[in-house]
């Protein structure tokens, strides 16, 4: 799981406004406004950083553990899967 | 490790207090292949914006925060750049909305389209039967093109919408529009309201439905309360602007006075003008006639509208008054 390679799903829309992430589904044209942590995770998904990799700048950044910010990263991830947004691709090595 | 990690969460998207231009509807051209009788549009005889124009005003608009974009006519399809326009917009992360009669769409361009994943697709459509859309039209064959447009749309998973303005030739017909919209796995949005052109002609106004007949179909209830005399009355100007085929940068596309033009200007300058500040102070305290207006919670107060049919933005607009007294009857059965 941590492996896994998440990218923003073909056709999402988002842009930073007055300091909020505002991102809308291409597939349920629902419009949506991730909070600070959310919008961190959000600029990371470009199908390059594994799950890991994006857990483990979390925990840096605000100073928690890595097993803590996996968890909040993979059940952030599976909203915004439910919503379209997001697609996935199996990392080909651990980085 | 100290920190306590926030839940990442999904908020609720709140109503904005600064005036980032968030909703911006592009027209794309003023060309039509169709001749609806109640249309708004008075052709634009200046050049229209081309392809690096138009990539380079979304560039500016991307950079000033705007997140959803319409891009309407005329006819957009008429524009041969059409998609390369699309494409920069997506790539550009846009919220794309199309606005089209499409009479134009065939397999190939709704293959197209479906790549840009526009969130939603709006085609204009009259009536439940050729005979009923066409007299609007004046296009033979333009029902069947537009019904094919939202079938080929609808099969590549593309949300669409018929676009229907309710007159006179289709109010009693309005069930039919909404049965075709189920069929084609779409839904209907019916506008009461008909508006003059944007030269002030009234002509289209006279397709108006009867009094009877708007109280009717408008949603019977009160708007709001009370106002205060600071309260913005709309979101032209404000978290919404227009811009027309020659780069006018209008308040709305109901608002056709221009603040600035982006081949002289870049869009920020315009933006944060005197011109654009003016429309910002177009508050309650201005508008005389409607502060005590009897009908002024059922009325959604239109400043477009008011300078169309007058000339200026705080005189109220007859077809607006009409549809305030049209809501406060049904309210009050």
């Amino acid at each position: 799981m941590s492996h896994d390679v998440p990218n923003r799903a073909d056709g999402s829309a988002w842009r930073m406004v007055d300091g909020e992430m505002i991102v809308v589904s291409a597939t349920t044209a629902n419009i949506l406004s991730l909070n600070g942590t959310g919008a961190f995770v959000w600029e990371r998904l470009d199908g390059e950083k594994s799950i890991g990799a994006i857990a483990a700048e979390l925990a840096e950044a605000y100073e928690v553990s890595r097993d803590e910010a996996e968890e909040h990263v993979s059940e952030f991830l599976g909203s915004l899967h439910d919503e379209g947004l997001v697609k996935y691709e199996r990392e080909a090595s651990a980085r | 490790m100290s920190g306590t990690l926030p839940r990442i969460a999904v908020l609720d998207t709140g109503a904005r207090e600064s005036n980032t231009p968030i909703n911006v509807l592009f027209e794309l051209t003023h060309r039509c292949n169709l001749r609806c009788f109640h249309c708004y549009v008075i052709a634009d005889k200046r050049p229209e914006l081309d392809t690096h124009e138009v990539r380079g005003v979304l560039d500016q608009l991307a950079e000033a925060g705007t997140l959803f974009i319409t891009f309407t006519g005329g006819e957009i399809m008429l524009r041969q750049d059409l998609f390369e326009v699309l494409e920069h917009a997506r790539d550009r992360h846009f919220a794309i909305r199309l606005f089209t009669n499409g009479t134009l769409i065939d397999e190939e361009a709704a293959d197209r389209i479906a790549r840009i994943k526009p969130v939603d697709v709006g085609v204009s459509v009259y009536g439940p039967t050729a005979e009923i859309h066409e007299a609007v039209t004046k296009a033979r064959g333009s029902f069947d093109k537009s019904v094919r447009a939202l079938q080929l749309l609808h099969d590549r998973g593309i949300m669409t919408h018929l676009k229907c303005v309710l007159m006179e030739e289709n109010v009693n017909v309005r069930g039919g529009v909404g049965d075709l919209a189920d069929e084609l796995g779409a839904y209907a949005q019916f506008d009461p309201q008909v508006t003059p052109r944007n030269d002030g002609d009234l002509s289209p106004t006279s397709h108006s439905i009867d009094d009877t007949e708007l109280s009717n179909v408008v949603h019977a209830s009160q708007l709001r309360g009370a106002l205060d005399l600071d309260t913005a009355l709309c979101a032209a100007g404000r978290d919404s602007a227009s811009i027309s085929p020659a780069g006018d940068v209008l308040p709305c596309v109901q608002w056709p006075m221009p603040i600035g033009n982006l081949r002289q200007q870049p869009f920020s300058e315009i933006w944060s003008s005197p011109e654009a500040s003016a429309i910002r102070d177009l508050t309650m305290s201005k508008l005389d006639t409607c502060r005590d207006c009897p009908d002024l919670g059922f009325c959604s107060l239109c400043l477009g509208l008011n300078y169309v049919e007058n000339g200026d933005a705080t005189r109220p607009s007859s077809s607006v008054c009409r549809m305030a007294r049209a809501r406060k009857k049904g309210a009050e059965g």
